[in-house]
């Protein structure tokens, strides 16, 4: 039993990271259906930030989340007015390619900056609890509760503000928003600043359960958020939230079946084949055509 | 006496890549009229509407209330007071009816009682709306899309409105409808320029016509005349 529980602990842990990411994804591509590459290594900054405003800065909890969610805002921000704004009458292809040298950009920016893998020190005293068997860390509860908070905060923007209607609009029909005296560019730019917010809060709680970071940290998870965003129905708020929690309890329970290195096989098989069955992922349905 | 000019229109050019969608025109709207732009197909009617709304880019100039409009971007003219309800009616078909609507009166976030009047307005008008403000308005019909895409021009208070072929594929009997609906809210005070293809019906709710042809201004007149002019009777309104 306490085993049982142990392991839904980890799956709730892992898949509250996955689904945090996955959110940034699915938002933008939501509202310029554009994969944005570059996201999981918001993700990597939002971990080096964490480890520059301890390890150099020696700041408190607060203070760390907030450098980290802070200067991955502004780096979102910049990679959407810089990079994709310019490209946004393009085709498709070369805006995906674009995101993808970004992220290869940011990734080795990163490393000129820090060649070698960092330790972040402990920012929170690490508390674990025991019930009868069952462990329970201090930074687990963090990263759990901390996810959820942003989440439920992101479900309620996107449902019930002015901003969130707006968004929603701009995902139905871009061209038409303007005549409604929505200021498109303002809302794009608030879009990819949430995401990368999100990205970089997820890579400080991430940095504080693993603390060595390297500035390809995020190449893989961001792919599996990746991955997750697609699995909930890529472009679904609610979807991203729930892959997110579907691949945290695949990769956990594989790695209780199997040997760890099956792990992502496992997991990435299973996905695969949900696709093949869900290919517009589990929330989402088949865009159709504007006339 | 006439009205003033709302709506100033000079030289008016609209090119895309090196095809000339709108050469040349030059025209007035005037305070409290409606004036129709007809013409066939291709004959830079909506162009010229895009162009007013801000989302094409122009040549020549173009002044609302004495204010040049050139280089304004589409969010800001809203603001202004001018609205364009496009062609093909661009509702947000994953949004509610009240949030199409709510969405339409962005630019009047300090006016909450204003806003208020006018959802009431709207719902008076269109009462099918009313009846539908909850549900997601993909599941409108074609009339009540354009039902609602006339509303949330009105949520936008604008003293001017483009509207581009609101009868488009609407059944005889909605199209009355929606023109008895046009000629309400003019009497209530707004401008509208209507671009058409019904030419018959609209030269008789218009107080002016323009006909367009190939981009350019063929002729113009009172919606009267023109409903009487032979050109425009052999060519529009089939007799």
């Amino acid at each position: 039993m306490a085993y049982i529980s142990q392991q839904f602990l980890n799956m709730l842990q892992l898949g509250s990271l996955y689904a945090v990411i996955a959110l940034g994804y699915t938002m933008v591509y939501g509202v310029l259906s554009l994969i944005n590459f570059a996201h999981g290594d918001l993700f990597m900054v939002g971990a080096f930030l964490c480890f520059v405003a301890t390890a150099k800065l020696h700041l408190p909890f607060v203070p760390v989340i907030v450098v980290a969610a802070f200067g991955t805002v502004l780096l979102g921000v910049a990679v959407e007015r810089l990079a994709y704004r310019p490209l946004r009458e393009a085709p498709k292809v070369s805006a995906i390619i674009t995101a993808l040298g970004v992220g290869v950009f940011i990734e080795n920016f990163t490393l000129a900056l820090s060649p070698y893998p960092r330790h972040v020190p402990e920012i929170l005293p690490n508390i674990s609890w025991n019930f009868s068997g069952l462990t329970v860390s201090s930074i687990q509860v963090l990263i759990i509760v901390v996810s959820v908070l942003l989440m439920a905060s992101l479900d309620f923007i996107v449902r019930k503000t002015r901003f969130g209607m707006a968004m929603r609009a701009l995902a139905c029909d871009m061209k038409t928003l303007p005549l409604m005296g929505v200021p498109v560019n303002t809302i794009i730019a608030l879009t990819f600043a949430i995401g990368a917010g999100f990205g970089g809060v997820a890579g400080t709680m991430y940095a504080m359960a693993f603390p060595v970071i390297d500035p390809y940290m995020g190449i893989m998870i961001g792919w599996k958020a990746f991955i997750a965003a697609v699995v909930g129905g890529i472009g679904n708020i609610r979807g991203a939230m729930l892959g997110g929690y579907i691949l945290g309890a695949v990769e956990t329970l594989a790695a209780v079946a199997l040997p760890s290195t099956y792990r992502d096989f496992i997991a990435f098989t299973l996905l695969l084949i949900l696709l093949i069955f869900r290919p517009n992922g589990i929330l989402g349905v088949p865009k159709t055509l504007k006339v | 006496m006439m009205a003033p000019a709302l709506l100033s229109i000079k030289d008016l050019s609209v090119s895309y890549g090196n095809i000339k969608a709108v050469r040349g025109i030059s025209f007035d709207v005037r305070q409290g009229q409606i004036v129709t732009l007809i013409g066939g197909n291709g004959a830079g009617k909506s162009s010229l509407l895009r162009a007013i709304s801000g989302m094409a880019p122009f040549d020549g100039e173009i002044q609302y209330k004495g204010i040049r409009l050139n280089g304004t971007p589409a969010h800001k003219i809203v603001s202004l007071g001018i609205t364009h309800v496009p062609e093909g009616r661009g509702i947000f078909g994953s949004l509610t009816v009240k949030e199409n609507l709510m969405l339409a009166a962005w630019c009047r976030k300090k006016d909450p009682e204003g806003i208020k009047e006018d959802y009431n307005y709207v719902i008076n008008i269109f009462p099918r709306l009313g009846q539908r403000m909850a549900q997601l308005s993909a599941t409108l019909s074609g009339g009540e899309q354009q039902m609602l895409a006339i509303g949330r021009a009105l949520m936008s208070k604008g003293d001017l409105i483009l509207l581009d072929e609101p009868s488009m594929g609407l059944s005889p009997v909605l199209s009355d409808e929606i023109f008895r609906i046009i000629a309400e809210i003019n009497r209530a005070g707004v401008t509208i320029l209507l671009v058409e293809q019904n030419a018959f019906m609209a030269l008789q709710l218009a107080h002016y016509g323009c006909v367009m042809e190939n981009g350019e201004l063929a002729f113009e007149g009172a919606a009267a005349v023109l409903l009487d002019d032979p050109r425009v009777r052999r060519a529009y309104l089939g007799v």
